[in-house]
């Protein structure tokens, strides 16, 4: 471009006019230029925006339809339903149990805010319009409403649907109980979206501080705080444990947003709550609205460094779970949280070969130490879940004579109908007990470069990382057994660990899915079995182990060959992943 | 004296690419090697053959008088690689990678001594306690260096060592390099930077294309690298 054909107002040197030439900060300038701005953008990108709009609006249409054909009906009958229950019905502790989800989702909705929140820029705005000039209040404010009403939409269905199965468990007044979990579904959502949006923007202007990165123990710890509010739900109905149920629901929002829903459900209330859940309610209200007013106004606090650090984050979190990448996708929001292991618990690094491999794994741990909360969590799982399987066969074998031998049977085909029920998802729990602790396999698989850090073939360093998890899961095991749990439950979970742990190795030098399987599904004889290949492909180990590990779960003879081959096969199959792994 | 590394009419192509053409190179015990040329000849593809980590198309790699093959651990102890195919944990602290590395190498009782020794040759010794995540690029490849040092070595593969290092680390890189000679440790380095060729080299190649143009000592290649 020549002098002559520049305009006016740009100088010689390209740059705009002088900072004495700009209009002040507060100048009605900068609203207009925004509008103006984004209004042109508006009009460049309306072919987009449609395109976009039309998927919304297709997505939105197909959960419609499978709502109304698979979740409306249902909610309506039970709604329906007369009223039979006598409070008797009521689960004891449900008001625990509650608060305990209510508990959960809060403590996800500032995770989330964490690394992403209600206020997220796409990345084409975050590089080109965040940078001008431009109110960026006018950017923000639009898509944390959005978000808002989106998530207290969401909220109200969701806890409606929670209030219709809770009567369904618990019978009550289908209204007030509707009515009721509506209310705290909207409130909660409310609320959380609000403490996201807060967490999003209180790191801003603090070195070193991005928002909720240190709360990643939030969650098993919360998830442990209700399962023990569960163990002691049983009891909750008199006494201290009643006293308990009333301070837990006065005890926060997540108390409070509740009451009205237990106050609704016969007999579950205690007697603080039953009368006095307006004032809870109000509370939840008056912190929900505060809160809101507060985000609202925290919009104008959230820097421009983390608005785009957020859209790479969000996009690529995308992109990794379309390509059924999970692990990228949490290494991206670890990373987004500012999270960075702490090095806090040292163990000295040994100076034989022999033991290094351990010493990494229970490093490794050390520096995510939300993985043994998680294994433990998990742990407990599995070993209830296997306790209550293997209760009925137990009984049933124990039966004497003829006519009791035929009831035997009888029973035994029920009994094992209800083992595999429970008992499948005590041994997929415990898998998922063993997974959290693979940390070290997974850290290797993540930069197939470290398997060359050590002069070690890369099998024997796969099977090296199955040594931590047993021991680290078979010794309380064992020592439940001494405490006096259900020492078959225990066993049959000693026996199954290193099957499970094979699994889990398996799973963690899985490197990236097929791109075959991932663009166009998989074909079969039967046709294209679309995503179920996927998904096969994602949990084909664990899936092998657990079917090998039936019989072991159903108490056949065969159990004692087949459950050492399950071991056998893999560990073995994890060492040749690992293989391949480094050969990627 | 017999060559401790030999490359033998090695090639690489990829499907119909040929990105090294037939080489040979030799590399004596207490050598330095400088590979020399610009981006995309084929440096980094040759270095990778010749330590092991990727396999010729066709050629033969000789490493102590053992066909070298890509899994084999004998060779994985006593070449030390320091590049691109380097990689460190980022939930281990400086020492502890850097005792990882020496245990597993069979340093033993030895490998706080050797660490300490190689924290203090690389500067590294204020940043002994931190993750990897909290270090400068230069201090990275510095640790990457120190991880090559804290563990025996007859041979040393070195792919740009000097990218990132200030004009100090550079100094102090040239002055290991020349010691790793002294102790009769052999080198074989990529480079862009022609001072660190000539200060440390005693033979280079030059390649461009994939095929060798130039070889010789360093002062009389230099001059034809583009």
């Amino acid at each position: 471009m020549t002098d002559q054909e520049r305009p006016d107002d740009v100088d010689a040197g390209g740059a705009g006019p002088d900072d004495e030439q700009l209009p002040a900060r507060d100048d009605p300038y900068w609203a207009g230029l925004t509008t103006d701005a984004l209004a042109y953008v508006r009009r460049l990108r309306a072919a987009e925006r449609r395109r976009r709009l039309g998927g919304a609006a297709y997505t939105a249409y197909v959960i419609l339809v499978v709502a109304l054909v698979y979740v409306v009906p249902y909610v309506w009958y039970a709604l329906v339903q007369p009223d039979e229950a006598g409070p008797a019905r009521t689960p004891d502790g449900a008001a625990l149990a509650v608060v305990g989800v209510v508990g959960v989702v809060l403590v996800g909705f500032v995770r989330d805010g964490a690394w992403r929140g209600p206020a997220v820029l796409d990345r084409p705005t975050a590089a080109w319009l965040l940078p001008s000039p431009i109110l960026r209040r006018a950017l923000l404010v639009p898509r944390w409403r959005t978000a808002l009403a989106v998530s207290a939409g969401a909220g109200t269905v969701g806890g409606l649907v929670a209030a219709v199965v809770l009567r369904v468990a618990a019978g009550g007044p289908a209204g007030p109980v509707a009515t009721a979990g509506a209310l705290a579904g909207l409130v909660v959502a409310v609320l959380g979206t609000s403490a996201g949006l807060l967490v999003e923007a209180v790191g801003e202007g603090r070195p070193g501080r991005r928002g909720g990165g240190q709360t990643l123990w939030l969650a098993p710890v919360v998830v442990l705080a209700a399962a023990t509010l569960a163990a002691v739900a049983p009891q909750a109905t008199s006494g201290a444990a009643s006293w308990l149920t009333t301070v837990v629901l006065w005890s926060g929002p997540w108390g409070w947003a509740v009451q009205p829903l237990v106050a609704a459900l016969p007999g579950s209330a205690p007697a603080g709550v039953e009368s006095l859940w307006p004032i809870g309610l109000l509370l939840a209200v008056a912190l929900a609205s505060s809160a809101v007013v507060r985000a609202d106004r925290a919009v104008d606090r959230i820097g421009a460094r983390t608005l785009r650090t957020r859209a790479d984050s969000v996009a690529v979190v995308g992109a990794s779970i379309t390509m059924l990448q999970p692990r990228r996708a949490r290494l991206t929001v670890l990373a987004a949280q500012g999270h960075a292991p702490s090095t806090r618990l040292r163990l000295r690094p040994p100076r034989q070969r022999l033991l290094l491999g351990p010493w990494r794994d229970v490093t490794a741990l050390l520096r995510a130490p939300s993985r043994v909360l998680w294994a433990v969590v998990w742990l407990g799982v599995a070993v209830a879940l296997l306790v209550a399987a293997l209760g009925p066969v137990a009984a049933s074998a124990s039966a004497p004579g003829d006519v009791a031998q035929q009831a035997g049977a009888t029973a035994q085909r029920v009994a094992v109908g209800e083992r595999l029920l429970v008992g499948v998802p005590g041994l997929v729990a415990l898998y998922l007990a063993v997974a959290q602790l693979v940390e070290a396999a997974r850290l290797d698989a993540d930069d197939p470069r470290r398997l060359r850090i050590r002069p070690i073939a890369a099998t024997r360093q796969a099977l090296g990382h199955a040594v931590v998890p047993i021991v680290a899961l078979g010794v309380p095991l064992v020592l439940a057994v001494l405490v006096g749990v259900p020492g078959s439950a225990c066993v049959m979970a000693l026996v199954a660990l290193p099957a499970l742990v094979g699994a889990a190795l398996v799973s963690a030098y899985r490197g990236d899915a097929p791109l075959a399987l991932v663009a166009g599904g998989g074909s079969s004889p039967m046709g294209d079995v679309g995503p179920g290949a996927l998904v096969a492909w994602y949990v084909r180990a664990p899936l092998v182990a657990v079917i090998l590990l039936l019989p072991l779960l159903l108490g056949w003879s065969v159990a004692g060959t087949l459950t050492p081959v399950a071991a056998l096969v893999t560990l073995v199959w994890a060492g040749t992943r690992a293989e391949a792994v480094l050969r990627s | 004296m017999a060559a401790l590394l030999t490359l033998d009419e090695v090639s690489r192509s990829y499907g119909d690419r040929v990105v090294l053409h037939p080489v040979s190179l030799e590399v004596a015990p207490g050598e330095v090697v400088a590979l020399l040329g610009p981006n995309g000849s084929g440096k980094s593809t040759l270095l990778r053959i010749a330590a092991g980590r990727d396999l010729p198309t066709s050629g033969t790699v000789t490493f102590d008088g053992r066909r070298l093959d890509e899994e084999d651990l004998h060779a994985r102890a006593r070449i030390a690689v320091v590049g691109d195919v380097s990689a460190t944990y980022p939930d281990l602290t400086v020492r502890e990678h850097l005792l990882l590395v020496a245990v597993s190498h069979g340093v033993g009782d030895e490998a706080g001594a050797w660490v300490d020794w190689a924290l203090a040759d690389r500067h590294l010794t204020e940043k002994a306690d931190a993750l990897p995540s909290s270090l400068s690029s230069g201090q990275h490849q510095a640790l990457l260096l120190a991880s090559a040092l804290v563990r025996p070595r007859d041979l040393l593969v070195l792919d740009e060592p000097e990218q990132r290092l200030d004009p100090d680390a550079r100094g102090r890189l040239a002055e290991r390099l020349s010691a790793e000679r002294s102790d009769g440790v052999s080198v074989l380095l990529a480079t862009h930077h022609r001072d660190l060729a000539l200060a440390v080299a005693d033979r280079a190649v030059l390649l461009i294309d994939g095929t060798v143009v130039a070889e010789g000592p360093p002062a009389a290649v230099l001059p034809d690298v583009p």
